[in-house]
């Protein structure tokens, strides 16, 4: 029998990523799926990035990750947003085709080498001397591996609410895995159930866009890759598609109204968490009755733009009044549903029993990631998938596990969260989340993380030497805009005043002005100091870098400070109980989260100054 | 978290004495001496005159300098001897506090000390007490100088902190969703006005606001056991009623009066019995709250009716100290008397004739409120440093407003928010949440 060093289950965003990661390092590795031709399925609207989101994104990109570069080769429309806003806060979102997304996927993982893939059904995990071994199949093969990856998404225990009606299921027309749900039940996971929903589909054919708002690509098509915006790599194109806006109205509103008894939030038959960024229009209708209209983006779905996504109103209304009240709204008066919205109902395990490493604490070749751990998104995904997958892989080939802090990534701060604080409501990144976000940038995610990654085996050198080439050009350009200088009461200088009211009361450097937050690099282009080729992308990178320079420097004396009490290790054999002076409830909290450092333990909600003082002390007496 | 930056405390014990000592230890102790102009060696007293930033000499002092590793913490350190006046010691303590130094944490010299091995382990049990019990004093402290005024002008002012940060946040974080106008398009003026509120509050904080550092005396027990008879009786007698004001809520009932040295601020709380209904929940909730602030719980029993398993059940909960008064001996025909059980007082007492009363107000005018007043004048200061953080991050955030980056004015509000958490707690992410999807319809 063939024994796998990364056996993942499920085929999802997390999934493939995970089981991409872990075969990038070399382990051989297996996916399975419940059914070959959905993986890479996007479940829900075929959008990738957005803000936070597309933060997640760039990094995993950055670690030679899927999701971006994926998504780039599925463009239907392609947008950057916060503009206006500082570049901490700018994110790119792309509009997918979702057939293109999945193709371009399953073809990556076939390509893949060290990584197959077996179609069937997981029922439970095989376990031998109480160690994990592999996993059994519905069919009763049995598979080996030296660690396993779990993504099994909405799968466990998936009910799906339409109106009055619910079935078992985790994605309409798939099967939902209802014998893996009782296994880990049996293992004394705690698992918890959230709640989400999806709109309507509606036929293209069938609506009126003539008189709708349109929105189409930003010009210069921004990309989420870095293969295709800083690397001058081509992505595939597809068809450009725009997306166009619509709104409810008061008569939409009556009907939802006057029927939401019948939905299945509102009936009582949902009775779990559902997130409160994302609340089905039954919900914005009840919460926010003094508004008068809700916007509706309808975003095309696959590049033969047969489907049609009316993102903002998600619903698990009856599907006769979901046709009713769609119709009432401007442009879908005749709109035909070719599947109706439903809301999904599924287990989650809640992520304090998960290491930072997303190894289960109960055993430590078992990982969790997606949206299992209750989170909700594509890009939130992805991310731990790259890491489990990671990890997975280093435990089977004896290397170390890799965890990212939250100085440094968006998928540290993520992973700190969850395991740290646990979930309530389906989590979904935020850009206010992260402590340092004017650090954690778009524009830099491969300089905080590709090295190091290409070092541990997970970016290949091909990729290695494309950034290595940006950062050489980086290097150069700065070098000369160092040497370019413009000097006092020179022409330059006169016009520098007039435009932006700033006198330069010593010799300059083209560098330097770009710390100023309203000149570009374009305009300095354009000055006579400026003697060579510019390079537009380099140059506004270099922009970025200089904007926040100063504040930043300032930011990481302050990390590097506190690290040195953060980065203290709690041992992991450590007895709380034995602690002179903490309160029970400090032991309960420290016993359940079982910090791996001084840090996590400050982040836990209810833990002390005095509680970590307490710990520190102990510590010291522990290495003595 | 601790064992970073500089720190400084007040070392003496609160009160005018003859000396005061400031001490100072960490990496800022050779830039003090170098921007006061005190050239020290190491070991040697030097004395100097303190002076003011218009440079009136308002102290003198001597000085000693110790040189790291060769301290008690490890650290350099700076022992500043001054005349022992309390105003004198805070004044120069929170000028250091200006530039210099943090106000060390309790037990914090001791704990730096045991981390840079300069104490033993054997020594580390006591660290841990120390630092335990500090802080159960300096919790009490905290809170009894969050009561009142104070602690509702701080919740504003993070209510109109969270209000402006919601809006900025929402903007950046859902461009999409119906918030794209949220942002206020007079930001630099809101600014303006709340940086302002803020100084006007440390303002008030440091001259104006009177703390409350009295010793506060709450009287607990089942209904008819004799409690308002009992307040009668200390407050009617002798005691000059220093005044009388309403209670925060009608349950409890607050006044004070003097008995010895001490002023003694008496609330009395409505019965303890377990709840019928709703209201008496909520009184009986409100008792214990009370007595969680208290310095000194006075529990009353019916001598007639004897201590029940519900008295016990209470007495153990509470918080604070705890006497046990039988009162109705007149009833009984004991005689008054005091004992002394579990390291317990407990009293037996007439309220009606006020049989064994003077047994009470001598135990009480005996007290000491000095530890509380002093741990109550540091933990204020403490606030008031957290809050003046908090406005040098408004400041910034109205700079960065001006040269349009919107993205650093957001993090340097979110800064002072985290200022205002370290006085008020809370998860400053997930309050941001709350607000934002409570105001606005989020779900593009």
């Amino acid at each position: 029998m063939i024994k796998y060093d990364v056996i993942v289950i499920g085929g999802g965003h997390a999934g493939c990523e995970a089981a991409h990661a872990a075969a990038r390092m070399g382990a051989k590795t297996l996916l399975i799926t419940m059914k070959n031709s959905s993986i890479g399925q996007l479940s829900c609207n075929p959008a990738i990035g957005g803000i936070g989101k597309s933060h997640l994104a760039r990094e995993v990109d950055a670690m030679d990750g899927l999701i971006s570069k994926i998504a780039d080769n599925s463009a239907l429309q392609r947008r950057k947003l916060n503009l206006s806003k500082g570049p901490a806060v700018h994110a790119t979102r792309i509009q997918t085709c979702r057939h293109a997304y999945k193709k371009n996927m399953q073809l990556e993982i076939e390509q893949q080498k060290n990584l197959s893939v077996h179609e069937g059904i997981v029922c439970s995990l095989i376990t031998k001397k109480g160690f994990l071994s592999g996993v059994k199949l519905r069919d009763g093969t049995d598979i080996l591996s030296k660690s396993i990856v779990l993504t099994a998404g909405t799968f466990l225990g998936g009910v799906i609410h339409c109106g009055e009606n619910s079935e078992e299921s985790g994605r309409l027309g798939d099967d939902s895995s209802k014998e893996l749900e009782s296994f880990f039940r049996s293992m004394n996971f705690e698992i918890g159930r959230l709640k989400t929903g999806t709109p309507p589909r509606l036929l293209r054919s069938s609506i009126n866009f003539s008189k709708l708002l349109r929105q189409d690509s930003d010009k210069n098509n921004p990309c989420l890759s870095y293969l295709y915006d800083h690397y001058n790599r081509e992505p595939k194109q597809i068809n450009q598609i725009p997306c166009y806006i619509t709104s409810t109205n008061s008569l939409t509103h009556e009907i939802i109204s006057s029927n939401k008894h019948l939905s299945a939030i509102y009936s009582g038959s949902i009775k779990s968490k559902g997130p409160r960024y994302c609340p089905s229009i039954e919900d914005k209708i009840v919460r926010f009755s003094d508004k008068n209209q809700h916007q509706i983006f309808l975003e095309p779905e696959t590049s033969d733009n047969e489907s049609i996504y009316p993102n903002g109103i998600s619903t698990s209304l009856p599907e006769d009044i979901q046709i009713k009240f769609l119709r009432t709204i401007e442009g879908l008066e005749r709109c035909e549903i070719i599947q109706p919205g439903y809301a999904v109902e599924y287990s989650y395990f809640n992520p304090t029993s998960l290491h930072s490493s997303l190894a289960t604490k109960t055993n430590n070749n078992l990982f969790f990631a997606g949206q299992i751990n209750g989170t909700t998104g594509y890009e939130e995904a992805a991310a731990q998938g790259i890491i489990a997958g990671y990890n997975a892989a280093a435990l089977a080939l004896g290397r170390d596990q890799l965890i990212l802090d939250r100085e440094n990534s968006y998928i540290g701060v993520m992973i700190d969260d969850l395991v740290t604080k646990g979930v309530t409501e389906p989590y979904r990144m935020f850009t206010s989340r992260a402590e340092y976000r004017l650090k954690l940038r778009e524009d830099n995610a491969d300089m905080r993380l590709t090295e190091k990654m290409y070092k541990l085996g997970l970016v290949t050198s091909e990729r290695f030497e494309l950034f290595e080439k940006k950062r050489d050009m980086i290097s150069r350009e700065e070098l000369l805009l160092d040497s370019e200088i413009v000097k006092v009461n020179s022409s330059t200088s006169k016009q520098i005043k007039s435009k932006y009211n700033i006198e330069i009361k010593n010799n300059t450097s083209i560098k330097s002005l770009l710390k100023i937050p309203t000149i570009s690099y374009q305009a300095v282009a354009n000055y006579s100091e400026f003697l060579h080729e510019p390079n537009i992308t380099i140059g506004n990178i270099i922009a970025t870098q200089e904007r926040y320079k100063g504040y930043l420097v300032k930011q990481d004396e302050e990390i590097l400070q506190m690290k040195k009490t953060s980065d203290v290790v709690i041992p992991k054999n450590i007895v709380f109980d034995k602690i002179d002076g903490l309160s029970n409830e400090a032991v309960e909290k420290l016993n359940s989260i079982r910090p791996k450092n001084l840090g996590q333990a400050s982040r836990i909600p209810g833990i002390t100054p005095s509680v970590i003082s307490l710990l520190r002390i102990f510590l010291k007496k522990y290495a003595a | 978290m601790s064992n970073e930056g500089t720190i400084v405390a007040i070392s003496t014990a609160h009160g005018n004495a003859a000396v005061g000592i400031i001490r100072i230890s960490g990496t800022n102790v050779k830039k003090i001496m170098s921007d006061y102009s005190w050239q020290l060696s190491p070991r040697l007293v030097k004395y100097v005159k303190l002076k003011n930033e218009k440079g009136d000499t308002f102290d003198d002092a001597l000085l000693i300098f110790f040189e790291a590793p060769s301290s008690y913490t490890g650290e350099d350190m700076l022992e500043i001897q001054m005349h022992g006046n309390s105003h004198i010691l805070e004044y120069f303590q929170k000028e250091l506090c200006k530039k210099y130094t943090r106000l060390a944490n309790p037990g914090e010299f001791t704990e730096r000390a045991f981390l840079n091995n300069k104490i033993d382990l054997v020594q580390a049990e006591a660290v841990m007490d120390l630092i335990n019990s500090n802080n159960s004093n300096s919790a009490v402290a905290a809170q009894r100088s969050l009561q009142g005024a104070f602690s509702d002008k701080i919740s504003m002012l993070k209510k109109d902190l969270l209000e402006i940060r919601m809006k900025i946040e929402a903007t950046i974080n859902f461009p999409e969703d119906e918030t794209s106008n949220s942002e206020p398009n007079d930001l630099s003026v809101v600014l303006q006005r709340l940086s302002e509120r803020f100084s006007d509050i440390i303002l008030q904080s440091e001259s104006g606001i009177k703390l409350n550092n009295n010793l506060v005396v709450t009287i607990l027990g089942r209904p008819n056991a004799g409690k308002s008879s009992l307040s009668n009786t200390l407050l009617g007698e002798n005691c000059s009623i220093v005044s009388s004001e309403a209670g925060t809520t009608r349950d409890i009932l607050r006044n004070n009066l003097m008995l010895g040295s001490n002023v003694v601020t008496l609330l009395d709380t409505a019965g303890l019995r377990d709840g019928k209904s709703e209201v008496e929940d909520l009184g009986i909730e409100l008792s214990f709250e009370a007595s969680s602030k208290s310095d000194l719980v006075l529990y009353v029993i019916d001598v007639t009716e004897g201590i029940t398993t519900d008295d016990n059940k209470y007495i153990e909960k509470l918080p604070a100290n705890c006497w046990i008064i039988y009162n109705k001996i007149d009833l009984t025909k004991e005689s008054s008397k005091k004992e002394v059980m579990n390291n317990r007082n407990i009293f037996y007492v007439s309220a009606l004739d006020g049989q064994g009363m003077d047994l009470i107000r001598d135990e009480i005018s005996s007290l000491k409120s000095i530890d509380i007043s002093d741990g109550l004048t540091t933990a204020r200061q403490r606030h008031v440093d957290s809050l003046s953080e908090a406005l040098k991050h408004l400041y910034n955030s109205i700079q960065y407003n001006d040269n349009q980056q919107l993205d650093i004015v957001a993090e340097e509000l979110r800064l002072a928010h985290v200022c205002l958490e370290t006085i008020l707690g809370g998860d400053v992410s997930e309050e941001l949440l709350d607000a934002i999807f409570s105001e606005f319809c989020i779900g593009k």
